[in-house]
Formats: structure tokens, sequence, C-alpha cells
């Protein structure tokens, strides 16, 4: 049926903005015009389209006098077009239907990416945010909204429980079934599931709750929307989302507004539509306890709608948002509507991480990046999922983890009776942040901690050897494992680990023995004190004595009186020592000296002698 | 330019239930642009005073709504106002669209 181009096919794979393949799925219809996409191959078959067309949607100059027209056409006009030979081809206009994930600029733009990189999903651990309704770890979202498409394959698993203050009009699943589209589009800017296929979002495991206050037109009563906050606020959610507003407040949206704070909800609001204008934020978003988000396209220059005013807490991506749809699908939809979401996703994360509901707003409002905009236009700045995290080393694009390049262990030997080992280590980090090494040695045997240490490195790359010691510790043949994490500025962490053998066991490996020991009075002097000699000899079949402790007590009461330690190597070693009992001459008590030899393995051996204190 | 906008009002005892209407009598699609889902409002005045608005009270999403309305199609919506007193009303309709400035008036007697 294209009869010029038959190299090319009815059916055309297009790389969409993302670079993702995607399928024209057109699907023909009985009306006599419709939209088709003609390409054309000089400027008489471009005028041939224009005096056929109704309308003209877009060009698409290839170069080389190659052009794609999308017009809209009656049936009669395309069989015409197709006879040409300077028509290269005509096909009906469809839906591209994204066959993988796609990262929507938006939720790249604020770095939601390298919170998903770093495990942070809003979600339970396990990424299990679906279990809804049991009160579920993980962050709450309230999409405060049209509803909820509860049949959508990129949501439905992270679907909670909804409600209907306003119910949805027609055979619907669910009374908060999403019959209008916007409030599906925003629970996927906020919580689309992370999976192979659809779009993400900027949390990918939170529990979304669907709370229809608008109708099927996309309006909504204050009383509705009020009703609504409450629901979110006595269910105990996290994060309520309001992409709506009215150009004039409601005493009671403000004071639903204030109980669901007071009930540690954070309440996020878009700003409004009405710009080009100042000073011109609408409600919910003005209120003191709402964040207000204006909305930015994607250079980051303010979107030309986006409201502005001092009430402006932080911007967000919000022109020519791709997310999910009612219906199944997926629509580009741009508004405050679509900034809004993005900080209630972010705002999950952190409340998922512990924060408060005031906790979150300061900290989202604090990390926000600057992007040179007006205060009453950006606020703080532009969202920043991965700062307020923790998770950005302050340079754009975000930040990128530290890695280990190498790592590795190996005994040292020496006579000691130590279980040393060297560990050489390298590791590397692509933004140049790195921060600390931090390296473990663990006795496999016994389980426990030998010994750490921590360097601190700085730039791209850092290598070093580092000793580490299981003091006294010398046991033939027991496994160590090394590990080693290192960390950047920004938190990041990358972790390797290594098993090594201690074989060295020549030494340290029989304890000491106190071989002789003699306790005598010594009386010369005329000393008021009871004066004592204990002479002593050691010895170690392995040659790493150490030590010598000498302990004189009296036995007539159990009282130490006098000590001595001396320092001993070898395999032998002797030595006379003198103890005293301090004004205790010819007392008639009995003393004893306790001799304790120690090894550098921390062996012992020990011996006692005894004498009496009677002047003989 | 092709688009027309109509207002019919439908006067209950208990209330009016007002609908906006708007055509494309022209020959090629018209694409209007809405920036909220507010596609129209209605004022009903009585001496040059407004006595009720449709929007009163109400908030809508925010975000850009556009609307292609073929050649001989229309696209509309209806208003209820609850419990009117009776009189005499100039009620005026007027389209929310960022690209046109189409408006349209009638009289209703509750």
């Amino acid at each position: 049926m294209v009869q010029h181009s038959t190299s090319r096919r009815a059916i055309l794979t297009w790389a969409g903005t993302t670079g993702l393949g995607a399928l024209v799925a057109g699907t023909a219809t009985a009306t006599d015009r419709r939209e088709y996409n003609v390409g054309t191959a000089d400027p008489r078959a471009e005028r041939a389209v224009r005096t056929a067309a109704d309308a003209i949607t877009r060009e698409l100059d290839w170069g080389g006098g190659q052009k794609t027209i999308t017009a809209t056409l009656p049936t009669r006009a395309v069989e015409g077009l197709q006879t040409r030979p300077d028509v290269r081809y005509v096909e009906a206009n469809g839906e591209m239907h994204a066959l993988a994930q796609t990262l929507p600029w938006g939720v790249d733009r604020v770095d939601a990416d390298v919170a998903h990189a770093n495990g942070e999903t809003g979600g339970d651990d396990g990424g299990d945010g679906g279990d809804g309704g049991d009160d579920p770890p993980g962050g709450d979202i309230a999409i405060i909204d049209t509803g909820i498409d509860s049949d959508h394959p990129d949501l439905v698993d992270n679907l909670g429980a909804g409600h209907a203050v306003v119910s949805s009009r027609g055979p619907y699943a669910e009374p908060w079934d999403d019959d209008a589209g916007h409030g599906t589009h925003c629970a996927g800017i906020a919580d689309a599931v992370d999976n192979s296929s659809g779009v993400v979002g900027v949390s990918t495991a939170a529990t979304l709750h669907a709370v229809k206050v608008l109708d099927k037109s996309g309006s909504g009563s204050f009383s509705d929307v009020a009703a609504g906050i409450q629901w979110v606020a006595d269910q105990g959610y996290d994060v309520g989302s309001m992409s709506l507003g009215a150009s004039s407040g409601s005493q009671t949206v403000q004071d639903a507004c204030q109980y669901a704070v007071d009930n540690g909800v954070l309440l996020v609001g878009a700003a409004g539509n009405n710009g080009p204008c100042s000073d011109c934020v609408g409600y919910p978003a003005a209120y003191q306890t709402v964040i207000a988000v204006s909305a930015t396209d994607q250079d980051d220059s303010l979107a030309s709608y986006s409201s502005t005013g001092p009430e402006v807490e932080i911007a967000a991506p919000g022109t020519g948002i791709y997310s999910t749809y009612a219906g199944g699908g997926y629509d580009t939809l741009s508004g405050t509507s679509m900034a809004t979401p993005h900080v209630a996703g972010a705002a999950a994360q952190l409340m998922d991480n512990g924060d408060s509901n005031t906790q979150a707003r300061d900290q989202l409002a604090s990390t926000a990046e600057d992007i040179g905009l007006a205060a009453n236009e950006q606020g703080n700045g532009l969202l920043d999922v991965a700062a307020a995290l923790g998770l950005d080393g302050g340079g754009s694009g975000g930040n990128s983890a530290p890695a280990v390049d190498s790592l590795g262990a190996t005994e040292v030997e020496t006579g000691d009776g130590d279980a040393e080992f060297d560990v050489t280590w390298s590791v590397s980090d692509a933004d140049g942040n790195l921060a600390s090494v931090d390296l473990t040695l663990t006795d496999d045997t016994a389980g426990s901690t030998e010994d750490t240490a921590t360097v601190s490195v700085s730039g791209d790359t850092a290598s070093g050897t580092t000793r580490l010691v299981a003091t006294g510790d010398d046991g033939t043949g027991n496994s160590y494992t090394v590990s080693l994490t290192v960390s950047d500025d920004s938190g990041a962490t990358a972790t390797d680990s290594t098993t090594v053998t201690e074989t060295e066991d020549t030494t340290g490996g029989t304890a000491p023995t106190v071989d002789s020991l003699a306790l005598t009075e010594d009386n010369g002097g005329g000393s008021p004190h009871a004066d004592f000699d204990a002479a002593w000899t050691v010895g170690d079949a392995d040659g790493d004595l150490a030590t010598v402790a000498l302990t004189l007590t009296d036995t007539a009461d159990g009282a130490t009186v006098d000590t001595a330690s001396l320092s001993v190597s070898g395999a032998s070693a002797s030595g006379s020592t003198g103890l005293t009992a301090k004004h205790a001459e010819n007392d008639g008590h009995t003393y004893e000296v306790v001799c304790t030899v120690t090894d550098a393995a921390g062996n012992t051996g020990s011996a006692s002698a005894t004498e009496v204190e009677d002047g003989a | 330019m092709g688009l027309d906008v109509t207002l019919d009002a439908d006067p209950t005892p208990d209330a009016v239930t007002f609908t906006v209407t708007v055509a494309n009598t022209g020959d090629t699609p018209r694409t209007l642009t809405f920036p909220t889902g507010q596609i129209a409002d209605i004022t009903a005045t009585a001496d040059g005073d407004p006595v009720w608005r449709w929007s009163d009270g109400r908030m809508f999403t925010q975000a850009i709504r556009e609307e292609t309305i073929d050649p001989g199609d229309t696209i509309s919506m209806s208003g209820t106002w609850e419990a009117p007193p009776a009189g005499t009303y100039a009620v005026v309709a007027t389209v929310e669209a960022a690209n046109t400035d189409l408006a349209t008036e009638t009289t209703v007697t509750v």
C-alpha cells in the first residue's frame, strides 16, 4: 500500500526521545479522516500534503529535502498521496508504547535514580510495598486527586488502600478508580514500580493510596477535598500529595491541612498554573502547612504556566512529564500537578527512613539545588532527592559510589606470638570524593574481631599496605578474614573481603615455666621493714619469654604488700628481686611470693614460695 | 473563528443546572488549551452584583489540559446552582481556555 517505498514497512520502529525502541501501535478507525505521517521527498509533495490536509500538526525536516508532515487528512486524500512518486510513505499516526522501562526526565533530573541505585526506594527492604493494609514497613503516599487506576501494571504492586470521597463514574473495579487520568499520572510520578516496562517513579516501592476527591472532569468541592485530607491523616499515612488547587482559599481545607500536619502527615501542594504571574500561589499550596511546589522545564527554567510567590518552597520538574495514565497506558502531561508528586515521592523516602513530617520538610528544603531562579520562583531550589537522602557528593549529576579495585593479605613471618598480616589494597571513586578505608581482621575460628584500622583517603584513587595484628593469636592453620569498606564523602560505600591463613607457628606455641623460686628474709641494714629477696629462674622452650611478675602477700590478712615486674627474653632467665613489707620487721607473719612468667604469645606459668618473717 | 459557545439553563424548583457547550462550527479541528481542569465558569449576577459562581468552593487539577474539537463536535461541562434565591439573574459563561476569549450570556428566572 506504500507504493513508492517498498523497502519500508507499514509499521516503523522509531527511536523515542529517551532512546528506547518504541512501536507504533495505531489502530485504524472507520472515520473518514484522521492523523497521518506523510514522508515527503520534495517541496511539491509538501504542497500536496498541505493542500489536502485539514490541519498540520508537525513538520519534521530530515535534511536533503526529505520531511515528515503530520497532518489530518481525509481518507480520499491519503489514497491520492500514496500514488505520488514524491511521497515516500503514508502511515497512520499512532500512540507510541515504550517496550522497555523509561527513566522520565524529571525522575532523572532530581537524582531519584541515584537514590534507587543506593537502595532507597521508599519501600520495605524487600521492595514489597504492595502488601498494604497491614501497615507494612515503607512510606505511604496518599494521592489526593481523581483516583488511581486500580489495575495499572506499573502501579498495581504498590497500591494499598483507597478511599472514595467522590466515586468514579463508570464500571470500575473500585470506587476510587481513576475516571479522569490525572491522579494515575501523579501516582506514577511519585511511585511507579521499578520493573522492566513503563516508567519508574521518584519512589518505587512506597505504598500508594488513592484518595478520590476530584470527579471525572477534574474538579471537587472544598468539602470533598477536606474530607480526603482528613481521611489521610486518620490512616496515619506519611505524605499527602495534592495536585489540585483553587485561586481562593477555604477555611475548611485549611483546617483539614492543619489537622493532617498535626497528625504527622507531610502535605505537598501544586503552586498552580496561573502563570506567568507573581504572588499568585493557589490554595491549598499557599497554606503554611503545605509545601508549595512550582514547576520547571527540562532546561531548569521556570515553567511559563507556573504560579509564583513567597509561599513557593521548592521547585520540581513539571513540563512534558511522561507517566502512567488511566486505562493501563501512559501519557505526557505538564503542570504544577506534575511537579508536586516528585516532591511527594521524595518525602516518602525520607519518612520511610524515620524522618517526621517536619524533619522531612526541612531536609527537602535545605538540600534543594539552587538553579538560579528567583526566590519566589524556586523557593529553596530544585528538588534533589539524592542530596536529601545524603547520597549526593555535591557535584552535578549525583554521586558515584566508590569501588574496591584490589584487596590482598599476606602473612608476616615474625618471631613473636602474634598473627600478623600485611593487607594490600587499592580503591577508586569515579567522581573523586574518596573519604576513608576501613579494614577489619576477623578470626574465622573464634568469630571475633582481632584488629581494625581506618585510613583516610581522598581523590580518585588510593592504595596502601596496612598491617593488621591478631595479638597473641598464633594458632596453626587458623583462617582470618580481612574485610575492607571504602566510603566516599556522600556516604556511599563498597566492600570486599579476602581470607588468609596463619601458618606461622614456630614460636609461641609452648608455655613458659617457673623453674625455681625461693623467698628469703634479708635481715641486714637495720631497716624497720620486712625485706625479702625472691630468687627465680624461668624458661620457655620456644624462646619467647616476655615478663616476670612477682607479688608478695602477707598471709595473715591476704594483703598484697609489694609487687614487681621485669622484662625478660629468650629461652631462660633468672634473677633476684627485692620485695618489702613496710614496717613489718620481725612481725612473725608468713609471707608468700607468687611468680608469674608470661611469653610473647600470652602463655603463662607460675609458682609460689613462702617465708616466715621472724628475723631468722 | 469557528468556535461557538452556548449556555443552557435548566431551572427546577430546587436548583438550576447550567450547561456550557463549545461547538466547532468551522471545518478544521480546533485545540483549546486549559491551564487547569476547569473548562468553563458560570457566574450569576443580580443587578450587576455576583450572586453565585460555579468555581467558588471548587478545586481543580493543575495539569495543562488540551481538548481538540473536531469540526461538528462539541465539548461541554455542567454546573448546578443548588437552592438559588428566587429572582431573575443575568448568567455569564466564560470558556477558561488560554488561547480564546469565548463567553456567552443568558437570563434565568428562578
